[in-house]
């Protein structure tokens, strides 16, 4: 039977299948339900893959990293337990990322004129006026950054927007006159049902702040400036980058390589992750900074790598959550043998109707055809409904696993992998029996009466 | 012969030709397929259920009960008229607040500590090693000789072990029960540190710890004073969190301070509030202060260790439904696919008994193949997931769980309809589903 008849032949196949279904209307129910319960856990494991080594959002290719490479037993310990280990490994990024402020400032210059995006986490007190704030203080999670910072890295706003490059110097604040970008979760905690966040103002370590911009969405969980798949808390708010170093807010972990001379600040402040990139459109541009990094540094000592290669030579080790999602590839399968075993099973039990139509003429494609359209039958509505599983476990995970408070979310790229791989795999565990059926003899119709 | 004798021997009669419809059955390699990776997916469950149950129900390794953790965070220098910027030195702010809090009715002593199990946050480990004292720095050698209840412990081949260094005030060891196993306690105004028992194991293995030096970069190389029951701080980066070096001193970094609280029996609940209102009136506006009753399961990590456990029970029930149900309409379509040879059966003299024995044993068998195939697997497995979670490891309970529920769900499903089938007359049963 050629691939035309086939074709042609295919809403024929589809009655008769359906029909096989209708039959037995509350075995197919049943059926449908475990294969549509399999694919609800692997849409979750696959929601939770994507969210971890996904790409939630498209940033430049041409945005650059700087690495000053810097030699300590901490990274010497770290880089001898990185092997499969997830848990040191975004340490390890932390680490080859270290910069300090004074460093930074010269990552800066002049002679090669570019966008920088240049960040550092703080821990500061943020009291909100009420309902969302409640008027109790609490500290949270800041991250002073640049305006560029913003655009750099496509943060998109739900209203209002950034600072001006000219505020990067974060003076507004010792005039009482601060300005404040609130994260989504924050915007949604303190402001709920859009209520008007920008233009409101909120203590930040006693001291007001205007709030210019909410954004739109989470952080993503592998931010190229600052990795969370480990757990943590994502930026609850940002603040100008020159604001850190005005108000003496307190940095986030510094990372202790040397001694700190406790009564002095600047030990403390060298030892800070610092996230900097840099957008170098073209070769041109990249040579001339290069050679820039080399004669500030020194020859080979800063490493300068473009999203893509940063993303490669970053890239983390095998993780528990690659792990579970191999355990819903696993219940998938489970879920294709059962449905090959009913498939098969039931074809067994109807025999001589399947004999009855080769004794009728019809090929043995076109047994394979109706079985695999009764297949595709119920596996098509239970892979649809995989997101919709889905749902309460996906519920039921933020509710109860809070390692890090960004929440977990269905996307186009887990929605697409929820539906086509439960349908495929359902698919081909259909190959076997709709293989072995169509091997059914023609029967001599004599038995059948 | 007696009746069980007989019964057996039976029993043994019936598996030559069980075993024969078994194996012509072509449903039969996908039935012990589908229960194998069935057996997978529940064993894994379970055993990192425990695993997961082990982290949320940790040790700490001290006397958890009368304990206050107090946070006091302080306004920036720069928020205060006329300050100066930059990070300033707290230690006249500590004394009054540490003073505030001993005056307090039911506090039994305080510390001041550098971390404390409430800071609910990740943090960065510290790097240790110890090299003889005027002896010239060597290689360690490459064996791992951590026992193995400190199996979790990260140690480089050089032996530079992952750490967690606190500093703390005179006053921990008393507050926190530590149990010291080797030497004592720095005396105050002394140079030195105390070492967790399972970082004086991976140190210094068998050999006594008591003497040497220990070096980490952010201190000076400092002679180890004692050694203690291993005693977990916080939860740092590591798999391992309580491989802890306490080093005496200022545990204040100026801009924020944590203390340790004993009170007296059953007295942690008003001590937390009067530690509120005592501190609240030290700490200028900006700032900030958080006392709150110790609770082991407090910290994130614990509960998000309990909320996986929670996720793994409800995937485990949305899978055993699936389980159930996908086994039950496949059963019902292969039993009423052999009615007629039940029926025959019963015709020619077959007693339920027998008939019911030779469907038990027919589930049986692809059951129990099944579950070996899983077995096999979970085990290849494990080797590899190991890596992700230290000490994972399979116990006799997995599998037997896991097998009753595979035979709970596989079993019961293909007898009652069997049942059901073997009542019929031989005219009846002939007829197809």
């Amino acid at each position: 039977m050629t691939l035309t008849e086939t074709a042609r032949l295919l809403p024929y196949h589809l009655r008769l299948a359906a029909i096989s279904l209708r039959r037995n209307p509350a075995m197919t129910l049943l059926m449908f339900v475990s294969l549509a319960l399999g694919a609800g856990v692997w849409s979750v494991t696959v929601t939770q893959y994507t969210r971890f080594n996904g790409s939630a959002e498209s940033l430049s290719p041409t945005l650059h990293h700087v690495e000053l490479i810097r030699r300590s037993e901490l990274s010497a310990a770290i880089d001898a337990q990185q092997a499969g280990r997830l848990r040191v490994a975004p340490l390890a990024v932390e680490l080859r990322a270290l910069a300090s402020p004074d460093e930074v400032r010269r990552f800066v210059t002049d002679e090669v004129p570019a966008r920088h995006a240049i960040s550092m986490r703080g821990e500061v007190v943020l009291e909100a006026p009420p309902p969302g704030g409640g008027g109790s203080p609490a500290i949270r999670m800041a991250r002073f950054a640049n305006a560029d910072f913003f655009r750099l890295f496509a943060r998109e706003f739900a209203a209002g927007g950034s600072w001006t490059a000219a505020e990067d110097e974060g003076r507004g604040a010792e005039r009482g006159a601060g300005v404040v970008v609130l994260g989504k979760a924050l915007g949604e905690t303190l402001f709920p049902a859009g209520n008007g966040a920008v233009g409101q103002v909120v203590l930040v370590d006693g001291r007001p702040h205007r709030v210019v911009g909410v954004l739109a969405r989470h952080q993503p969980l592998n931010a190229p400036w600052q990795l969370l798949m480990n757990g943590g808390l994502q930026d609850a708010l940002f603040l100008p980058l020159g604001e850190l170093d005005r108000s003496g807010a307190l940095p986030y972990q510094p990372i202790g390589l040397a001694a700190a001379d406790r009564d002095r600040a600047e030990p403390l402040r060298s030892q800070l992750f610092v996230s900097h990139w840099v957008d170098l459109p073209d070769a041109s541009q990249r040579a001339a900074y290069a050679r820039y990094l080399d004669r500030v540094f020194g020859p080979g000592r800063a490493v300068l790598r473009a999203l893509p290669e940063w993303r490669r030579s970053f890239a983390l080790p095998v993780s528990s959550i690659g792990f579970f999602n191999f355990i819903g590839a696993v219940v998938l399968l489970g879920g294709a043998f059962g449905l090959g075993r009913w498939l098969l099973t039931k074809g067994i039990l109807r025999a001589a109707e399947l004999g009855v139509l080769r004794a009728l003429g019809a090929p043995r494609s076109a047994l394979l055809w109706r079985i695999l359209a009764e297949a595709a039958l119920i596996s098509v509505p239970a892979a649809l409904s995989a997101p919709l599983v889905a749902a309460p476990l996906v519920w039921f995970f933020n509710q109860h696993i809070r390692v890090v408070d960004i929440p977990l979310e269905t996307t186009a790229w887990s929605l697409a992998c929820s539906i086509a791989a439960p349908l495929l795999v359902n698919l081909a565990g259909a190959v076997y029996p709709a293989g072995r059926l169509a091997r059914t003899p023609p029967i001599y119709l004599g038995d059948v009466t | 012969m007696d009746a069980r004798a007989k019964s057996f021997d039976r029993l043994l009669g019936d598996m030559g030709p069980v075993w024969r419809s078994t194996r012509r059955h072509r449903a039969f390699a996908l039935l012990v397929l589908e229960v194998g990776v069935n057996f997978v997916v529940i064993a894994n469950l379970l055993i990192l259920g425990r695993w997961f149950a082990s982290r949320a129900q940790f040790s700490t390794g001290h006397r958890e009960r009368d304990l206050v953790e107090v946070r006091v965070r302080r306004p920036s220098v720069a928020a205060e008229p006329g300050g100066d910027r930059g990070i300033p030195a707290g230690s006249s702010s500590h004394a009054a607040e540490e003073a505030a809090l001993r005056v307090l009715a039911g506090v039994v002593a305080v510390a001041p500590v550098s971390s404390m199990q409430s800071d609910d946050d990740w943090a960065i480990p510290d790097v240790f090693w110890a090299e003889r004292e005027g002896a010239p720095a060597r290689r360690e050698p490459a064996i791992d000789r951590v026992a193995s209840p400190c199996s979790d412990v990260e140690r480089t081949p050089e032996g530079r072990v992952l750490g967690w260094a606190v500093e703390a005030g005179a006053a921990l060891p008393a507050i926190a029960d530590l149990r010291f196993i080797e030497g004592r306690a720095v005396a105050p105004g002394a140079a030195g540190v105390v070492v967790s028992r399972c970082l004086a194991q991976a140190l210094f293995g068998a050999a006594p710890a008591v003497g040497r030096v220990l070096h980490m970069p952010r201190r000076p190389a400092a002679p180890i004073a004692g050694v203690i029951e291993d005693v977990r701080m916080r939860s740092p980066l590591l798999y391992q969190t309580q491989v802890t070096a306490l080093y005496g001193g200022d545990a204040d970094d100026g801009r924020s301070v944590r203390y340790l609280v004993r009170t007296a029996p059953g007295a942690a609940p008003p001590v937390a509030r009067a530690a509120r209102s005592a501190l609240a009136a030290l700490v200028p506006a900006g700032g900030l202060v958080d006392a709150r009753v110790f609770v082991p399961t407090g910290p994130r990590l614990a509960q998000d260790a309990e909320g996986t456990v929670k996720v793994f029970v409800a995937v485990g029930g949305c899978l055993g439904l699936a389980a159930l149900f996908g086994n039950g309409t496949v059963a019902a379509f292969s039993v009423a696919a052999r009615r007629r040879g039940l029926a025959i059966r019963r015709a020619l003299g077959a007693t339920r008994g027998d008939i019911f024995r030779q469907l038990w044993i027919e589930a049986m068998i692809p059951t129990v193949m099944g579950c070996a195939l899983g077995l096999g697997l979970t085990a290849l497995l494990l080797t590899q997931s190991r890596a992700l979670f230290p000490g994972l490891h399979l116990e006799l309970f997995d599998a037997a769980a896991t097998a009753l529920a595979l035979w709970s769900t596989a079993v019961p499903t293909r007898i009652i309809p069997a049942l059901r089938s073997v009542r019929l007359t031989p005219a009846e049963a002939g007829r197809t589903l």
